[in-house]
C-alpha cells in the first residue's frame, strides 16, 4: 500500500543494532543505526523506516524519558525539504490536544531534520493484528474508549482547520493502557481557504480507509473523509481484520476492486441516498456497473462480533455514503453510543478473552 | 505514560492564542528597536527601516514574477522580519534570505514552486542576484533553525475578511461606501507588511486598525462598531499610529534614498558566499 510506513510503529522492533561509531550526516550510503542523535538523544533501536526517512526510539539524557525521533531524509534532490515535511513540521509544532501526538522538539544535525516526539509503545494496527493472531477480541468497551479519543483528537483536528487525510490503524497510537494518539501529519492539510484546491494533492488517505467520494475521483471533498476512516477502524476493531481490503489500482485509474470491497457490504450507492453522486467524475462509470452481488450486508458482516445496536447505529452512520450526511466528529461523540456510557469505565476496560465467536 | 488526570480540559480548537506565533513572535516594539541597533550596517537606525521596507518590495516584486500568491508572499515577508530580528544584515546576504523566505512560505503555503524557477526569476529581476539553487538549499536550512521551526503564520487577511462581511459593519456603513471602504482597508493591509507591525501584533488588531484608519480617511463610522466588539483600543492606536508615522516617512522619502540604502547593502562582504556578479 501506498505510504504504508509513516511513522508506524511495526509490531517486533528489531533487535538494537549495535551502536555503530557516530555517524555523521552521510546522506547517500544506506543508514546505519546511529548511536546518538544530536547532542541529547542515545538511540536504543530502529522502530520504523520509510520514505521519509527513519523512526528512532531513543533516550533523553537529560530527564531519561523515552523518545521517537523521525529522522527525515532529504527527498528530493534539488527540492530541499519536502512539502511533506514541511506539512508535518508546521502543523505538529501547533498542536496540543491529549489525543494528539506531541512534539518535544525539532533539531538539524547537518542537512537531517530531526523530530523528536514522546515515545508510545505501539499501536492500533499491531494491536489489532496480535489479537487476531491469538484468536481474541476488543472488549466493547475498549472500542468506544479507543473511538472516542480518535473523534477527540480528530475534532480537534477539524475545529481547527486541519484535515488528517491518512487516518488508519498504523497512525493511531496506542500505549498499553489504551491510550490513543493521532500521529502522522505528512498528508494533514489546513482546509480554510486553501490556495490551491485539494485534489492537486493527488491522491490521499491509503485506499482501504479511503472515502467513497475520493474513490469516485471527488474533487472538492471535506474533512467528511477522516470520519469514513473512523468507520472503518470502528468496524476492523470489531472484526480484528480490516473492513474493505481492496488491492490498489496504480495511478490515477479507477480504484475499481476497492469500491467492489465497499459495495459488496455497504451495497451500491443510489443518487436518492446521495444527490451529489451524479456529479462524481468516475460514476458515469460505476453506474453502469450490475447492481448484482451488491446488498446492505453490514449487519450480517459483523455478526460474529455482536455489536450492541447503538454501535452498529453509529457505524453505519460513520460510514454513510453521502459526506454531506455522514456525522461530523461533534455529532459523533453526541451519539447515542457515547452518552449513555460511562468514559471511565471504559478507559479501565481491558482485552476481554476470546468468547470463541471471534471467527471468520 | 499521559497522565490525563492533571492536565487541563483539552482545547476546543487551536486558537491564536496557543499558536506558536503568539507564543514566540510577538515582540515588543521595543525589543525590535534593540535588535535593530545590534544589527544594523549602518548607524542611522532609519537605514535598517528603509533595508527592511527596500526587501519587502523586493519580496513582493519577486512574488509577482514568479506568479506566488500574495498570502505566501505575507508569510515570506514575515519569516524575512523574523529573520533579521535574529541576524544581522552583516551576517547574512538579504539577497539570499529573501528568495529563501519566499520559496519556504510557497512550500509552507501550499504552493510550492521548484527551486530552479526561483533561481531563474532572480536573475531577471536583479543582475546583481547570482544566488544558484545550491544556496538557497543551504539557507533554507539556516532559515528554518531561526525561524525555531515556527511556520504556521497567522496573517491578518482572514479577520479582516470576516470584520468586513459583518453584518454591524455593513449596516453603519451606507451602501455606496462599502467598496470604497473595503478597498481602503485592503490598501492599508497590505502596506502594513512595510513596516515591522507583523512582529509586535497580533493579526486581529491589525485588521481593527485597518477598519479603524479607513474609517478616519474616508469619513465613515466604522470606528463605532469596533468599540461595540471587543478590542485593545491601545494597542489599536498603536498600530494606527505606526502605520500613519510610516506614511509620512514614505511620503518624503525619494526613490533615490532605497537605493543608496540598495547600494549600501550590495557593498557589504559577505566572505566568500556571494558568488561573483553575472556576467552581463
Amino acid at each position: 500500500m501506498k505510504r504504508a510506513s509513516e511513522a508506524q510503529l511495526p509490531p517486533r522492533p528489531p533487535p538494537p543494532l549495535p551502536s555503530s561509531p557516530r555517524e555523521p550526516s552521510a546522506p547517500s550510503a544506506a543508514p546505519a543505526t546511529p548511536g546518538v542523535i544530536g547532542q541529547h538523544y542515545d538511540v536504543l533501536s530502529k522502530v520504523g523506516e520509510g520514505t521519509y526517512g527513519s523512526v528512532y526510539k531513543a533516550i533523553d539524557r537529560r530527564d531519561l524519558s523515552e523518545v521517537a525521533i523521525k529522522r527525515m531524509k532529504n527527498t528530493r534532490e534539488g527540492e530541499g525539504i519536502s512539502h511533506t515535511a514541511y506539512r508535518e513540521i508546521a502543523l505538529v509544532r501547533e498542536l496540543r490536544h491529549p489525543n494528539v501526538v506531541s512534539l518535544k522538539e525539532i533539531f538539524l544535525v547537518g542537512r537531517e531534520l530531526n523530530l523528536v516526539f514522546e515515545f508510545v509503545a505501539g499501536d492500533l494496527a499491531e494491536r489489532i493484528k496480535q489479537l487476531r493472531e491469538t484468536h481474541a477480541t476488543f472488549a466493547p468497551q475498549t472500542i468506544r474508549h479507543v473511538m472516542r479519543q480518535l473523534l477527540d483528537g480528530l475534532g480537534y483536528l477539524h475545529r481547527s482547520w486541519i484535515m488528517h487525510r491518512d487516518i488508519k490503524p498504523s497512525n493511531i497510537l496506542m500505549s498499553v493502557d489504551s491510550h490513543v494518539k493521532i500521529a502522522d501529519f505528512g498528508l494533514a492539510r489546513i482546509f480554510r481557504s486553501p490556495l490551491r484546491a485539494l485534489h492537486h494533492d493527488g491522491p490521499v488517505v491509503t485506499v482501504w480507509y479511503r472515502a467513497p467520494e475520493l474513490l469516485l475521483g471527488s474533487k472538492q471533498y471535506t474533512s467528511a473523509v477522516d470520519v469514513w476512516a473512523c468507520g472503518c477502524i470502528m468496524a476492523e476493531m470489531m472484526l480484528t481484520r480490516a473492513l474493505f481490503t481492496g488491492s490498489e489500482a496504480k495511478g490515477n485509474e479507477l480504484q475499481q476492486d476497492q469500491l467492489v470491497k465497499v459495495f459488496r457490504v455497504l451495497g451500491k450507492p443510489r443518487p436518492d441516498e446521495w444527490p451529489k453522486l451524479t456529479e462524481l467524475p468516475h460514476w458515469p462509470q460505476v453506474s453502469q456497473w450490475s447492481s448484482q452481488g451488491y446488498a446492505d450486508l453490514l449487519a450480517q458482516r459483523l455478526n460474529g462480533a455482536q455489536p450492541s445496536p447503538e454501535a452498529l447505529s453509529l457505524l453505519r452512520k460513520l460510514l454513510k455514503y453521502d459526506p454531506d450526511t455522514r456525522l461530523t466528529t461533534d455529532q459523533a461523540l453526541q451519539d447515542s453510543y457515547f452518552v449513555g456510557s460511562d468514559a471511565h469505565a471504559d478507559a479501565g476496560g481491558v482485552v476481554a478473552p476470546s468468547a470463541g465467536a471471534s471467527g471468520r | 505514560m499521559a497522565s490525563s488526570s492533571s492536565s487541563p480540559p483539552a482545547k476546543r480548537y487551536l486558537e491564536f492564542q496557543d499558536s506558536t506565533h503568539s507564543a514566540h513572535w510577538l515582540l515588543s516594539p521595543a525589543e525590535v528597536a534593540e535588535a535593530d541597533m545590534r544589527h544594523s550596517f549602518s548607524a542611522d537606525p532609519v537605514d535598517v527601516f528603509k533595508a527592511k521596507l527596500l526587501y519587502t518590495q523586493y519580496l513582493t516584486a519577486l512574488g509577482r514574477r514568479a506568479r506566488v500568491r500574495q498570502r505566501a508572499v505575507a508569510t515570506a515577508i514575515v519569516y524575512f522580519r523574523r529573520f533579521y530580528y535574529k541576524y544581522s544584515f552583516l551576517e547574512h546576504d538579504p539577497l539570499l534570505i529573501a528568495p529563501t523566505a519566499l520559496w519556504v512560505a510557497s512550500k509552507v503555503e501550499e504552493c510550492s514552486m521548484q527551486a530552479k524557477m526561483l533561481v531563474g526569476h532572480l536573475a531577471h529581476l536583479d543582475m546583481e542576484n547570482s544566488y544558484q539553487v545550491h544556496h538557497l538549499l543551504d539557507a533554507e536550512f539556516h532559515l528554518i533553525e531561526a525561524l525555531r521551526f515556527d511556520l504556521v503564520v497567522y496573517q491578518p487577511y482572514l479577520p479582516l475578511t470576516e470584520y468586513l462581511a459583518h453584518p454591524a459593519l455593513c449596516e453603519i456603513i451606507e451602501a455606496s461606501s462599502h467598496e470604497n471602504f473595503r478597498q481602503t482597508a485592503w490598501f492599508l493591509l497590505n502596506d502594513c507588511f512595510r513596516t515591522d507591525l507583523v512582529l509586535c501584533h497580533p493579526p486581529h488588531t491589525i485588521a481593527q486598525a485597518c477598519i479603524h484608519m479607513a474609517g478616519t480617511l474616508l469619513g465613515l463610522p466604522s470606528s463605532k462598531w469596533l468599540y461595540r466588539i471587543d478590542i485593545d483600543t491601545q494597542q489599536v492606536e498603536e498600530v494606527t499610529m505606526t502605520l500613519v508615522r510610516m506614511y509620512d516617512y514614505c511620503s518624503t522619502m525619494a526613490d533615490r534614498e532605497l537605493q543608496e540604502v540598495h547600494a549600501e547593502l550590495t557593498s557589504i562582504q559577505w566572505g566568500a558566499r556571494r558568488p561573483p556578479r553575472r556576467a552581463n
